[in-house]
């Protein structure tokens, strides 16, 4: 069959993925992600909080407040209609709020954890509880906000914290168990003060490199063969592009938290040993008394289970889990590993204490 | 650097303030750098045009010296470039060997036979050489020698950065226009204003809140009074 100008369709066809490709891997993938209509409640500065809204009927009165890592965006958890986190708890009848960090600019780079841990968590939880009129919530952090979720349950145990998720948050930063990043971190090979001072803030060209490198030949090289290979075969899918886009849209890390991230938890694993301070209060797991659930995933290359795992043992909790899936970083939250596994594990262990 | 001496004017002294402020990163980049004497690539022609205006001028046998000194240093900063080159290439071989070991596996005798799609081309030498170039990734990025290179890399970097943002700024700031700094300064303003808001809206929520238990309460004290007043009224009919 050809075409008017009397070209064979099938060799337009292949200019048109070409020239898609090409777009794709000089522009980045365009995906219309964060779709789950939802309401900002509260912002201050960059962050966000956002509450979802949602048809299904609301059948648990203890509701759900997501936080993510400084290092990405929070979307991941909303990723596209069908393969969203969010979605999937609300349809499950929970009330879903999530706290959105924002892309930090120049002026913010002497945001610290003790800003993000002591200024804003708990004024977000008010407004939580305001919005929602209830008098408890669950805490769910996922990567980086895992460990911020663990360091406010630590800070603030009692009412109104109700239950704490943690998905692939990193706790124990021993070399030994923390891989490339003990390695990358090490005083020997990481100086933050520099960065600091030179940058401000963690470019976020830098962040990224600091993750693909990684895994660089997966990250530069195999996403682009299973890129072409879909073209080929059919055309992108939505969820292979916005997992493209999300991965390729790093933000800028404060650099005064970046700064504590390399030096009080890699380097000098203070959280573990129970030396971390925040405005000269010390950050104690063993306060932490609520129900805690934590998932790690075991292809998992960036947050290792044994990182992970060395907060059931430091927690005061008597109702605690912890669960390894078969996934990775990414593939924990979002995919049909996740749908299958996590979030009804979630799910699962959030509706009888959420009454 | 001569003191006194306004940056901009004086070529030697361009030149000066950018060695002292770069070399120290281009000195060390190499592993091994923080061995051995440091030596400035340019050294030879620096003194040539340091004699050329100073009175004391550098003489002949001093400048001999020099160059030595820059051969030495010159071979040495190569001799280290081959090392870590051959250490990679140490790193390397097996793992080559072990792609084209799978190539020959997967591709050539393999039960599909070899592939005549480009596109299946491509995906198959991905699949039979991923794994073993992801092996030497990963070898590669806990070796003692890619880590000093990227270290210095990302030193050698954070110093010309800062050196052209340092410049730009006072480049534009001369010319009177707005720099980054001037907006990063004037966003710091405006986030302390919307932090200051913010806690103006918490208290008020905090006010609002404790008015809502207050009136609470004064809903009770209308309920007692109200029962109070029935009270009086029972016992006045009473008494009457």
């Amino acid at each position: 069959m050809a075409n008017e100008n009397g070209a064979p369709a099938d060799l337009w066809d292949l200019f048109d993925k070409y020239a898609e490709g090409v777009k794709t891997i000089v522009e980045g993938a365009q995906a219309d992600t964060g779709q789950t209509p939802k309401e900002v409640i509260w912002t201050k500065n960059k962050a966000k909080l956002y509450h979802y809204q949602s048809q299904a009927e609301k059948k648990h009165p203890v509701p759900v407040l997501l936080i993510y890592a400084l290092v990405n965006r929070s979307y991941i958890l909303d990723l596209v209609p069908g393969n969203s986190f969010v979605e999937y708890l609300l349809h499950e009848g929970f009330d879903v709020y999530m706290l959105d960090w924002g892309v930090p600019g120049r002026e913010d780079k002497d945001l610290s954890f003790e800003n993000y841990i002591l200024d804003y968590m708990p004024r977000v939880v008010n407004k939580v509880l305001r919005n929602s009129g209830a008098e408890e919530f669950t805490l769910f952090g996922y990567c980086m906000g895992g460990t911020m979720a663990a360091m406010y349950a630590a800070l603030f145990p009692d009412k109104p914290l109700k239950n704490l998720v943690l998905l692939a948050a990193p706790i124990d930063f021993a070399p030994e168990k923390s891989d490339l990043y003990g390695l990358w971190f090490s005083e020997k090979y990481q100086d933050p003060d520099m960065i600091m001072e030179t940058f401000g803030n963690v470019p976020a060209p830098l962040a990224y490199a600091g993750t693909a490198t990684l895994r660089p030949v997966d990250n530069y090289v195999g996403a682009y063969v299973t890129m072409w290979d879909l073209l080929m075969q059919e055309n992108l899918t939505e969820g292979w592009r916005a997992m493209n886009k999300w991965a390729n849209e790093p933000v800028p890390v404060p650099g005064a938290a970046f700064k504590q991230w390399v030096q009080d938890f890699y380097q000098q694993n203070k959280l573990v040993k129970g030396e971390f301070m925040l405005r000269g209060r010390r950050v104690d797991l063993s306060n932490i008394r609520c129900p805690v659930l934590n998932l790690a995933g075991d292809k998992d290359h960036l947050v290792f289970c044994g990182q992970a795992e060395a907060v059931m043992d430091l927690i005061g909790s008597e109702d605690k889990e912890f669960v390894v899936l078969d996934a990775g970083h990414v593939g924990l939250v979002m995919g049909r590993g996740a749908k299958k596994n996590l979030w009804p594990q979630v799910s699962n262990w959030l509706e009888p204490r959420s009454e | 650097m001569s003191e006194g001496t306004r940056p901009g004017t004086d070529p030697l002294e361009l030149w000066r303030r950018w060695y002292d402020a770069t070399f120290e990163a281009w000195a060390t980049f190499l592993p091994g750098g923080d061995e051995g004497t440091r030596m400035d690539p340019f050294a030879p022609y620096r003194r040539l045009f340091e004699g050329m205006q100073a009175e004391d001028a550098a003489g002949p046998e001093d400048l001999y010296e020099t160059w030595l000194h820059w051969m030495q240093v010159t071979f040495r900063t190569w001799q280290r470039f081959v090392e870590t080159g051959m250490r990679f290439a140490e790193l390397a071989a097996p793992r080559y060997a072990e792609a084209a070991g799978e190539v020959q596996k997967q591709m050539l005798t393999g039960e599909d036979g070899f592939p005549k799609d480009p596109m299946e081309f491509y995906k198959r030498l991905y699949n039979a050489t991923s794994k073993p170039f992801a092996r030497l990734a990963d070898d590669a990025l806990r070796d003692e020698a890619y880590l000093e290179i990227s270290k210095r890399s990302l030193d050698y970097y954070s110093v010309f950065d800062g050196i052209f943002r340092r410049a730009s700024e006072q480049f534009f700031g001369n010319l009177r226009l707005p720099t980054v700094s001037d907006t990063t300064q004037m966003a710091g303003l405006i986030v302390n204003l919307d932090d200051r808001v913010d806690r103006v809206e918490e208290m008020l929520e905090d006010f609002e809140e404790r008015l809502g238990r207050v009136e609470e309460k004064l809903e009770g004290l209308d309920r007692i009074e109200d029962k109070l007043d029935r009270l009086l009224a029972a016992t006045s009919e009473e008494s009457a």
